[in-house]
């Protein structure tokens, strides 16, 4: 049984193989096809401590970095913030900025990559009046960065 | 055996689906990432400077070289300067904002120091003081002054305003020139109306005068006319003018009024007057007869025109200024020469002795 069971499967190998073969033989085409997965990576910057008294200090840059996009497909990053630095003791105390991208100094909400080397350079800017009537102490603030890999 | 082929060919049709699920899932995704933003905002701030020697930077009264503030607390800043080279402050910086007229004034106040604060003091050049100089310039056949140190400093304490004081100090030059000129020949006819209608009689005028006070500064000239205060002038009577028991005294014409000023020294060479209004003077003189057994120190009329105080006493033409001798001639004013008038009557008495003789023989 073991035995016929073999030759069976090895009829069923050879005949597959013997199908090729013959397909060449007779000039039929044969679709070749191959997926290429979309990969990129998404730079953010990195956490930063703001200088006292600075009214903008550079945050880093939103950059796309070896991208391999379908070509119908966008990268767009999306930035959440409360624009609020908390004081770590008393949360009432806080100190208004916001995030601008330095290109046109407008407030960066969210942008669109396409390919690799594009990016958006950062800065937190607070204003010398906010600076000004700040109490002392430890503020801090977390922000979000959206990534989607979307339709253009 | 037939379930093991049948598995064998569900995995040979499996390995030919598998990516093509793959590429369903990966055409759209998202995910999130976080950064932290931080800063901290200190509890105190530093007050510092850059100062030149002698100057000093008061914080609420208190001098402070470099000191810690609260944060939000509220301070006023002064400047004291002491420098030996007397110069003055030029500007005043805190942190590059010039605040010079604030804290040269009243003070500059921060309401809530929210940043520490560096001071600048630059001072302006070394005042090297102005000079104030006084002349005085005597016209031709003017009478000379006698002037002390102490009048010429009354005389610019009388001139000077403050604000010329400070303008020395800060280094300008101020001339003061005081000025006597005979102006006899441009006197006009209404100006010796008004002195003879003060004088008639008593005095008879000597000499006119215009005494000026120039103050000449680096920009302007001016004819000082009115003073802040009298003034003590003191003139050499010329000797022209000068007479045995001659008094005098000095009349000032200004806007229109004549003033009689009465002579203050004893000098019978000098005429002492004061005045703080300053155009022409008239130098007015009387004389007076000493009558016998009068004082010749006294007002009097000499007899001689002529007088010469050196002239030897011996000729017994003179009256003696030092001298109470009662027998020396009274002084009438009459100025013919005595020994003219005793000689004629003897050459008249000799002619009419002579006459008659010749008449008996």
């Amino acid at each position: 049984m073991k035995k016929a069971a073999a030759v069976i499967l090895a009829s069923i190998i050879t005949s597959l193989a013997v199908t090729s073969v013959s397909v060449h033989a007779e000039d039929r085409s044969t679709l070749i096809t191959t997926t290429i997965s979309p990969a990129f990576t998404v730079t953010i910057p990195l956490s930063v401590k703001v200088p006292f008294n600075s009214i903008s200090t550079d945050f880093g840059s939103v950059s796309l970095d070896a991208a391999r996009l379908e070509s119908d497909k966008c990268v767009v990053v999306t930035l959440e913030t409360d624009n609020t630095l908390d004081n770590k003791s008393n949360p009432d105390e806080t100190i208004p900025y916001s995030i601008h991208d330095k290109s046109d100094d407008s407030v960066f909400v969210s942008e669109t990559y396409i390919s690799t080397g594009e990016k958006s350079d950062l800065s937190i800017n607070i204003k010398q009046d906010d600076w000004n009537s700040a109490y002392a102490g430890d503020y801090e603030d977390t922000v979000t960065f959206h990534i989607q890999y979307t339709d253009k | 055996m037939k379930k093991i082929v049948c598995f064998l060919l569900s995995l040979c049709l499996l390995s030919f689906s598998v990516p093509a699920v793959y590429a369903e899932e990966q055409s759209s995704y998202s995910y999130d990432d976080t950064t932290k933003i931080s800063v901290t905002v200190p509890e105190y701030h530093s007050v510092t400077g850059e100062l030149p020697d002698g100057v000093v930077l008061y914080m609420d009264g208190n001098a402070v070289d470099s000191t810690n503030v609260k944060r939000l607390s509220s301070h006023t800043f002064t400047i004291g300067n002491t420098d030996e080279n007397n110069r003055k402050i030029d500007k005043v910086y805190v942190n590059g904002e010039d605040i010079t007229d604030e804290i040269t004034g009243e003070g500059y106040t921060v309401p809530s120091v929210y940043e520490d604060l560096f001071f600048t003091v630059t001072l302006g050049d070394e005042i090297v003081p102005g000079n104030l100089e006084f002349n005085s310039e005597i016209g031709e056949n003017a009478p000379t002054l006698d002037l002390t140190p102490e009048d010429i400093q009354a005389i610019e304490d009388a001139v000077l305003t403050d604000e010329d004081r400070e303008s020395v100090k800060n280094g300008s030059q101020i001339n003061i020139t005081l000025s006597v000129t005979d102006v006899g020949d441009s006197i006009t006819d209404e100006e010796k109306s008004l002195v003879d209608a003060l004088i008639s009689g008593e005095f008879t005028p000597g000499e006119y005068l215009d005494i000026e006070i120039l103050k000449t500064t680096e920009n302007e000239e001016t004819y000082v006319t009115q003073l802040s205060k009298e003034i003590k002038l003191t003139l050499t009577i010329p000797e022209y003018l000068r007479a045995e028991n001659r008094t005098f005294a000095m009349v000032r014409l200004h806007d229109g009024e004549a003033t009689l000023l009465e002579d203050l020294d004893d000098s019978a060479d000098t005429i002492t007057f004061r005045s703080d209004k300053f155009s022409v003077y008239v130098l007015v003189y009387a004389d007076a007869a000493v009558l016998p057994g009068q004082d010749s120190s006294e007002p009097s009329v000499d007899f001689v025109g002529d007088v010469d105080s050196s002239t030897d006493d011996s000729d017994g033409a003179i009256a003696d200024q030092n001298s109470n001798n009662p027998t020396d001639t009274a002084n009438t004013g009459d100025t013919a020469p005595l020994t003219l008038l005793v000689l004629f009557l003897t050459v008249s008495a000799i002619t009419l002795c002579l006459f008659g003789k010749k008449k008996e023989n």
